[in-house]
């Protein structure tokens, strides 16, 4: 392999770094070559004793991902700012009521973290959210069948009106007594709960997300620490 | 021979290098495999990582034959850790050794 192959796929695997750490990269493989060659060896040789490019390039990438962004000081201040790895740390919004995540974390730290909540969300809030999941969406299901019997009820008892077949009495009745009134309105008063009720599940299932989403931002922001 | 031993090991190796007098990557990277059966390419991550902890620091210098060099250096920073590294290394093959020995069962 000549250095030029080797650079290349070098550059393949490094490809997910900020573009001044490529060049850093590429520059001091470079010069290892031109340092090599003027020691009498050729490219082949020194190629073979750098070993693997996509190994080399796995080192680096390693490296760049588990010393953090945040704890390297020498790197320059734009990739701090702009780490390719991890997305940036969301900005909370104001009404947030989370605790802000510290600016900056360790790697060790953020496995720490990583590790404790991790086992918190899985423990608590996992099967927290899973049963208010599975509450809101008996609810719904609720809302629909009184929507649904409620209209119909309704039509059962408008045909029973006209022409009386005591057809809603399968719906509505009391002890084996039909009442045609009570039919008409306990279905209109049924889908009318069941409405109402799908009216405040649909705004409560959208909060609900949201804050799992909040939520799971936090997580990743006081795992990753935040960008002050 | 196992690649974690010779990992751990080889920030010690550089470091001690850089210790005795500041090197060129070709040269620091020769040298380490010289006596350690490793890739090459490998010292290159761990300097960056050492430059990155402040611990080595770099410079141009010129040379006879070809381009200027970049020459790396021990940090003051860097020669206390490496003394520390030292210490820590000597106490740790000691108590391996002392395993290894069953002499602690003696």
């Amino acid at each position: 392999m000549n250095q030029q192959e080797f650079l290349s796929r070098l550059r393949e695997g490094i490809s997910s770094l900020p573009p001044e750490r490529i060049q850093e990269i590429e520059e001091d493989i470079f010069r290892h070559f031109d340092e090599g060659h003027g020691a009498g060896e050729d490219d082949d040789t020194l190629s073979e004793m750098l070993g693997d490019p996509s190994a080399l390039a796995l080192e680096y990438v390693s490296l760049y991902v588990s010393d953090g962004v945040s704890n390297a000081p020498a790197v320059p201040l734009q990739m701090q700012t702009d780490p390719p790895h991890f997305p940036p740390a969301p900005e909370l919004e104001s009404q947030d009521n989370f605790s802000p995540a510290p600016a900056e974390r360790s790697a060790f730290a953020r496995t720490g973290i990583a590790l404790a909540l991790g086992l918190l969300n899985i423990a608590v809030v996992l099967p927290l959210a899973l049963a208010l999941f599975i509450t809101w969406i008996a609810l719904a299901i609720t809302s629909f069948a009184l929507v649904f019997g409620g209209v119909i009820g309704f039509l059962a008892s408008i045909i029973d009106l006209i022409v009386p077949t005591g057809f809603s009495s399968f719906f509505f009745n009391i002890n084996g007594v039909h009442f045609p009134a009570v039919a008409f309105f306990g279905s209109i008063a049924m889908a009318s709960f069941g409405g109402l009720l799908g009216m405040g599940l649909w705004p409560a299932g959208k909060s609900g997300l949201s804050l799992m989403e909040r939520y799971t931002r936090w997580t990743i922001a006081a795992i990753n620490g935040r960008h002050a | 021979m196992n690649v974690q031993f010779k990992k751990g090991a080889l920030d010690l190796c550089v470091m001690a290098l850089l210790a005795q007098k500041d090197c060129y990557g070709f040269e620091l990277a020769s040298t380490v495999t010289k006596y350690i059966d490793m890739s090459e390419g490998t010292v290159y991550p761990l300097l960056k990582r050492l430059k990155d902890d402040k611990l080595v620091d770099t410079y141009l210098m010129e040379s006879s034959e070809g381009p200027p060099r970049k020459y790396y250096r021990l940090t003051v920073a860097g020669r206390q850790r490496y003394a520390e590294m030292v210490e820590q290394w000597n106490s740790f093959i000691q108590g391996v050794k002392m395993i290894i020995e069953g002499r602690e069962n003696a």
